[in-house]
């Protein structure tokens, strides 16, 4: 399994994502006998990026003049 | 995932060599580890351990043995170790455990040490270790708790035994008078973090040497007389008790292996038992239980999607610390005596990968390709957000766990068919959300200094009690819009309702409201397909009042998997 870490010009390194092959004492008790592989990543810390924000909360802040002048960097 | 601190120069003398702080970033993957911080003042390292299953590497010297072996520096050999083949001598150096432990805490491996006097940086590397691995790995001391002692101020055989509560008194660490050890749980700061632990069994564990004299209350606190251990000590005695007999002796090995690698001997010790376990009723430890694996190499090629020869993958092997012999195609690992970690083939195929080093990979674009497309559900709650932007609404996102206040008492209903968490963090997160209207209020409440109108929506999930269903549940696509205005009333909010529904293409009907979140007369029930599909209205003073909202208010929520049936 691996883990994706991508670094950022301020904040340094950070973890995006993992990934990995699925053991296959799990996919076989469900049937399947190819390798079975997944990977997830991380949206919300790309979108803090994104948004020059800091904290994830600010993400889903239910103030609306937060929102409303919420832009791209 | 446990953090250490590594004291930088016995680190780089353990590897044997040193690193600056980027060589060493560089080669701290192949221990699934990562530099987390640096005081140069203190000369520390600050290293975060990611590998749950590698409690080996929670110490300086087990880290150092994992980058020493994989920059091609020396494999440790133990001679210290037992197993089911040789039982090594131990001398008078014995353990009894009395029948009694066997229904509290049935488990206790042992092992002495000498040969030099304990150093600050190796005293202080042994409390390290004995806090990550029986917190992490030992579940907050529940299976498996560590004490150390000095070997010259008791006599073998040591007891290990269950003990009355209030009967059985010593002096703990850190105290001056003698309690009972009920009353350790109680007031020794150790006995209020970890007495739970078997503060429920009729007698505890208790650990004291022939004489009587008291070693420990396992696994909560030592005695002051035997239990501090100092820096120039040079005799010392350690033991684990716990619940699970495997990682207890593993734990024992880890520990007897890193003080090995720090130059000092390791003494064998007996432990007899009074019932069977499942390594007999003897067991000497430290103590080899590990059983080899092997992997077939072609089955190795094909999960890595490289062709690597069996050559190159026991090379891999060996420099994750593994010793290897080949049978025809077959790859048989004999697992070090520190790591239990290898369950399938596919572990030591994963070492393989990692003594190579993940960089050695080539990526490779996949060869098969299919398409990928977004589902009806989500195409079809884009072009209702298209049409509510395009008609001035701001979308929202708002958690979908909430408090009874927010969801049920503001709303003015009963709330039977909301979903309650059984084991909330706080009651700030006791409920699943079964509307958005409330985190629209909310929303409105707290954005008094927003300039008006306010027009917010918000597309997401709501679940609730549903007792047809086979789980009892049911969550649903939900849209939520609300309007905030001095103006603001019925025919604004049915106007959006309109052109909503005019833009989707699908005919609807409505019908008289009774909900009280409503005003009575100014909501409406939508019904489409001869299904109720949602609802709209202005909101009703009451509930406005329970929100604190003092501008006039509309909402509207509409079941989308409903509205987007043909």
């Amino acid at each position: 399994s691996i883990e994706v870490h991508i670094k950022h010009p301020v904040l340094g390194w950070f973890e995006l994502g993992g990934s990995g092959i699925f053991r296959p004492e799990v996919t076989k008790a469900m049937g399947i006998d190819v390798p079975v592989l997944a990977w997830g990543l991380g949206i919300d810390r790309m979108a803090l990026m994104h948004l020059g924000l800091n904290d994830l909360r600010e993400l889903f802040t239910p103030n609306i003049e937060n929102v409303r002048l919420r832009r791209s960097r | 995932m446990p953090k250490i601190e590594v004291n930088r120069e016995k680190f780089y003398g353990l590897i044997g060599k040193s690193y600056t702080d980027d060589e060493l970033e560089a080669v701290l993957p192949c221990a699934k580890a990562e530099l987390d911080g640096v005081d140069n003042d203190e000369g520390i390292l600050k290293i975060e351990l990611n590998d749950t299953n590698r409690p080996d590497l929670w110490s300086t010297a087990g880290l150092a043995r994992q980058l020493r072996v994989y920059e091609g520096g020396s494999n440790p050999e133990y001679n210290f170790f037992s197993s089911s083949e040789e039982t090594l001598d131990s001398g008078e150096r014995i353990v009894k455990v009395a029948p009694d432990i066997k229904a509290t805490r049935p488990f206790i491996a042992a092992f002495a040490v000498t040969g030099k006097a304990i150093d600050d940086s190796t005293l202080k590397d042994l409390i390290q270790t004995q806090e990550k691995l029986c917190w992490n790995y030992g579940r907050k001391r529940k299976s498996i708790a560590m004490g150390v002692y000095r070997s010259d101020l008791f006599k073998y055989p040591v007891m290990y035994k269950a003990a009355d509560p209030d009967k059985t008194k010593f002096v703990a660490l850190g105290m001056e008078k003698e309690l009972s050890v009920r009353e350790i749980i109680k007031e020794h700061p150790k006995g209020q973090e970890f007495g739970h632990i078997v503060e429920n069994d009729p007698k505890y564990p208790f650990i004291t040497d022939v004489d009587g004299k008291v070693l420990s209350f396992s696994p909560v606190i030592n005695s002051s007389e035997i239990g501090a251990v100092e820096v120039g000590d040079e005799n010392l005695f350690i033991e684990l008790t716990g619940t699970d007999l495997p990682s207890l002796i593993l734990t024992a090995s880890i520990v007897a292996c890193d003080l090995a690698d720090d130059g000092f001997t390791i003494l064998p010790v007996r432990v007899e038992y009074s019932y069977e376990t499942e390594l007999g009723t003897s067991i000497t430890t430290p103590y080899y239980f590990q059983k080899g694996m092997t992997a077939d190499s072609k089955y190795a090629r094909k999960l890595l999607g490289s062709d690597l020869s069996t050559e190159q993958m026991k090379s891999a092997l060996n420099r994750m610390g593994i010793k290897t012999s080949t049978l025809g195609e077959e790859i048989r690992i004999e697992v070090p005596e520190y790591r239990n970690d290898f369950l399938h083939s596919v572990d030591i195929i994963e070492d393989i990968m990692m003594g190579r080093g993940m960089d050695s990979f080539d990526p490779v674009m996949p060869s098969d390709s299919t398409v990928g497309r977004i589902s009806p559900e989500e195409g079809f709650a884009r072009s209702a957000k298209d049409i509510l932007i395009g008609l001035g609404f701001q979308e929202m996102i708002y958690n979908y766990l909430g408090s009874r206040k927010d969801y049920i008492d503001k709303m003015n209903i009963t709330g039977d068919q909301l979903i309650q968490i059984v084991n909330p963090m706080t009651e700030n997160y006791e409920f699943v959300r079964a509307s958005i209207i409330p985190s629209l209020l909310n929303s409105e409440s707290v954005s008094g200094n927003a300039v008006y109108p306010h027009n917010i929506f918000e597309i997401g999930k709501v679940a609730f009690l549903d007792s047809e269903d086979n789980s009892g549940t049911v969550t649903k696509n939900s849209l939520g819009f609300f309007c905030a205005d001095r103006n603001e009333g019925y025919n604004q909010v049915s106007s959006s309702v309109s052109a909503l529904f005019y833009y989707l293409n699908k005919e609807y009907e409505l019908i008289e409201l009774d909900d009280p979140r409503f005003i009575k007369g100014r909501s409406a029930q939508i019904v489409y397909n001869g299904k109720n599909v949602g609802v709209f209205g202005e909101v009703s003073p009451q509930v406005l009042e329970n929100w604190g909202i003092q501008m006039p208010a509309t909402c509207c929520e509409i079941d989308l998997d409903i509205l987007m049936e043909d």
